[in-house]
């Protein structure tokens, strides 16, 4: 560089990384110019107010506390996640089996029953998701929005069960597929859609 | 004449883009917490959580938004932790994840946006020189992204290039926004290096 440092150029050329080639040929021109080296030392001094800005920044250990709640819940909801697919899945198909039970040929869909039959499976539903919610929090509702959704199947379940008894038309296929299965799905998507919005609530 | 450039503290300059001891200490506590030792998580935060959070301090304006995306860096590097490159440096990574969370927050898209808009520099901070103040709003006059790089660039002691890699652009791009800022920095601060005083 042999023409001079401008001053609308020198802060920048000295703000340069150090093996800036521009960088390095300013240095050098200055080092036999005494003008540009004093707007070289000017720019220093200006950078020096600029990083003397640096604050020690202090951590509030709350925010440390809510990271770490974060990350462990995540943590929580990755293990969780291996396992909870399986059991939604084995939940439906042991409702599918439980019908297959008492299949007889027996046609109609019976939809008057339907209420009824809902009616049971959901309180069975409702009931598991209580008593998770009282005995078993943390578990079920801290870690993934998956295990509430099996947590409510597995009372559907249950209330299926139940309906083998009280349902008289429960050796129809049609009835039970269109109306115990189906329910023991909405239960499990019910589960999960309340575990979603309570995290959303929360966040 | 020599020029005195080294005015600006030393050891910082020296570390710019290099690797230090602090960076392998760090990388080694990295590689053992993508490695599923929790115990790493405690010592990775209380080292770069004061660096992040003074980042987002500087960049978004707003003490609890930078809190919030202090906490979503470090889920989102919780999330991604088994991606993590043995031998990176960490404090890169981490700021690239940070970086691309602050690029998430739809709501700091927008310069003219809410972020910029209705955050405004506090006038004052207890104990604060004139002098610093003068700089403290020369800094925060910047552009949001124009802050984050000198913040990346002065504070954190980034190359250009490694700038670059953090925001997911180009070195020439960097260094083209950071010499706009300097030279608006320039503009507001220049009259402060004449009188001769050291902070």
């Amino acid at each position: 560089m042999s023409d001079h440092i401008s001053e609308d150029l020198a802060l920048i050329l000295t703000a340069l990384d150090q093996d800036d080639p521009e960088r390095r040929a300013a240095l050098a021109h200055a080092a036999a110019c005494s003008a540009c080296a004093r707007l070289l030392e000017r720019s220093a001094s200006v950078l020096s107010l600029i990083d003397a800005q640096q604050a020690d920044v202090k951590v509030d250990p709350r925010l440390k506390a809510r990271v770490l709640a974060s990350v462990d819940r995540l943590e929580a909801q990755g293990a969780g996640t291996r396992w909870e697919p399986y059991a939604l899945a084995f939940g439906a198909l042991l409702s599918i089996a439980l019908g297959l039970l008492d299949l007889r040929l027996r046609w109609g869909l019976f939809p008057a029953r339907a209420p009824l039959c809902f009616m049971w499976q959901m309180m069975g539903a409702l009931l598991s998701l209580a008593g998770a919610g009282i005995w078993a929090r943390s578990w079920a509702w801290r870690s993934s929005p998956l295990r509430p959704a099996v947590v409510a199947m597995g009372g559907a379940l249950i209330g299926q069960l139940w309906l083998r008894v009280r349902c008289p038309t429960h050796d129809a296929p049609l009835h039970v597929l269109t109306f115990h299965v189906s329910t023991v799905l909405v239960a499990a998507l019910l589960g999960y859609l309340l575990a979603r919005s309570t995290w959303q609530s929360q966040r | 004449m020599k020029v005195r450039t080294a005015d600006r503290p030393k050891p910082a300059l020296a570390n710019r883009g290099a690797a230090t001891t602090d960076d392998g200490a760090a990388e080694a506590l990295m590689a053992a917490y993508a490695a599923g030792d929790r115990g790493a998580w405690e010592p990775l935060f209380d080292r770069l959580a004061p660096r992040l959070l003074g980042f987002f301090q500087r960049s978004l304006r707003d003490p609890a938004l930078a809190e919030d995306h202090v906490q979503a860096t470090f889920v989102e590097m919780h999330r991604v932790r088994r991606s993590y490159p043995p031998g990176t440096p960490v404090r890169r990574w981490v700021f690239t994840i940070a970086a691309r969370v602050r690029v998430n927050d739809a709501s700091c898209l927008d310069r003219s946006g809410p972020c910029a808009a209705t955050r405004a520099t506090p006038p004052t901070v207890p104990g604060e020189s004139a002098r610093d103040r003068q700089v403290r709003q020369a800094i925060d006059a910047l552009a949001s992204s124009e802050r984050s790089i000198i913040h990346l660039h002065r504070f954190e002691r980034m190359t250009f290039e490694e700038i670059a890699g953090v925001l997911g652009s180009t070195e020439a791009a960097v260094r083209r926004e950071a010499l706009q800022a300097y030279h608006r920095l320039r503009e507001r601060l220049w009259t402060l290096g004449d009188d001769g005083e050291r902070p």
